[in-house]
């Protein structure tokens, strides 16, 4: 609570003028939003030209924070928003080759696998980080994206909801079909290991 | 054989807050029951391996960049407008004949009839033409005297030397220099006003560029 009202006071001196509140509060949030960024694209280049479009779009509707919602929130749908997009833009971001087996249709799902997996091995990412990665990219969009949140984000399945534009009930719906699909998954790798 | 209840209590498990989860964990059902109890150790090793992400630290990059190109990139509100005023400005000076005088105490605007400014300029134009008209006529009975002198003068000599003594010719040649003197002096004259009229279309479109430029200039400040 108190670093929710501290991200508002930082806002409010951000739109008053103040950059030094404004690099405080990016520099609150930069960690969470880099490696949600880096989990997406699997590249530390991508990652950093995706955040530093994350947080051009926080800036710019830095206004219309009505303070409703905690900020991290309001950010995430900013970061979602710019991900959808940056998928959109360009297809080469690797989850895009799984074929999805989510109950409904992803607003990316509808893009063609075209692009050839990008093995991790050849980015610089540690072998923990290369493994989780592998294994997420075989979740659909959908599942990837409440995974995202719940775990790596902390929000609960409400702010999903908000985020997400589903009932709350829809969120953990996905939330649950994903563990359980990753459950076979490792299943599936530890078998041939 | 599977129990029935696993996939439920699974469900309230993994959506649950950790509260439900403290509690969910105290079920006497998942003590007695293997195959809930072995699920769930397996989700839960879902979970625990979706954390072990380790947290990359953000490469150097400015922040402040996008603060100072946002704040330099976005125009102020009311300088957005300033083009679309001038347009509605310039709109009423042509439509409406809007009149803008700046008197050095003040700005006067006046709408569809003559500034008062110009009007006393052109009286003054009008009273300096008339002066001038009045000195031109001193001038001119001046000529008209020296004229008549030369022309007595010259009458003299052409009488001298054609000898013409009779009355009845000497009364002709008088009046025949008097009509040509007088058709002088009337041409003179008609030149004058034409060359007069000719200076006062001038300042008149001088002193309408320049009300115009003092317009557009208390605009453009
Ligand atoms: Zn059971």
């Amino acid at each position: 609570m108190q670093s929710h009202n501290d991200d508002k006071d930082l806002i409010r001196a951000a739109l008053a003028g103040k950059s030094a509140s404004w690099q405080k509060l990016v520099r609150r949030h930069e960690r969470r939003v880099y490696n949600h960024c880096l989990r997406l694209t699997g590249s530390d280049a991508d990652a950093l030209d995706l955040m530093q479009e994350v947080f051009l779009g926080v800036y710019r509707s830095l206004h219309t924070f009505r303070g409703d919602s905690k900020f991290s929130t309001w950010l995430f749908r900013i970061v979602h928003n710019k991900s959808v997009d940056a998928i959109r833009r360009r297809r080469s971001y690797r989850f895009l080759e799984n074929s999805p087996d989510d109950e409904s249709a992803s607003e990316i799902d509808q893009f063609p696998d075209e692009e050839a997996v990008e093995p991790y091995a050849a980015l610089s990412l540690t072998q923990t980080n290369a493994r989780v990665l592998r294994h997420l990219d075989r979740l659909s969009y959908e599942q990837r994206l409440i995974v995202e949140m719940k775990v790596y984000q902390g929000m609960t399945f409400e702010e999903i909801g908000q985020v997400v534009r589903v009932s709350e009930n829809t969120a953990k719906t996905r939330y649950y079909s994903a563990l359980k699909k990753l459950k076979n998954l490792l299943e599936a790798s530890n078998d041939m290991s | 054989m599977t129990c029935p209840k696993t996939d439920s209590f699974l469900f309230q498990y993994f959506t649950g807050d950790s509260a439900t989860r403290a509690k969910l964990l105290k079920e006497p059902h998942l003590l007695t029951c293997s195959d809930c109890s072995e699920k769930l150790s397996e989700l839960l090793a879902n979970e625990s391996y979706l954390s072990s992400w380790e947290d990359v630290s953000v490469p150097s990059w400015n922040s402040k960049k996008i603060f100072d190109n946002g704040n330099s990139g976005v125009p102020n509100f009311w300088f957005q407008w300033i083009p679309t005023a001038a347009c509605l400005v310039m709109l009423c000076v042509f439509a409406f004949n809007l009149q803008i005088t700046d008197y050095g105490t003040g700005l006067n605007i006046s709408f569809g009839k003559k500034n008062l400014e110009m009007e006393s300029f052109i009286r003054d134009v009008r009273r300096v033409q008339e002066l001038q008209l009045v000195e031109f006529n001193a001038a001119l009975a001046e000529v008209e005297l020296i004229q008549t002198q030369n022309n007595a003068r010259l009458l003299q000599t052409v009488l001298e030397q054609t000898q013409l003594y009779s009355a009845q010719n000497f009364d002709r040649v008088v009046r025949l220099f008097d009509a040509q003197r007088i058709q002088d002096l009337e041409d003179m004259r008609q030149e004058y006003q034409q060359l007069v009229d000719s200076d006062y279309k001038t300042l008149r479109s001088l002193q309408q560029l320049a009300s115009f430029v003092s317009v557009s200039n208390g605009i453009i400040q």
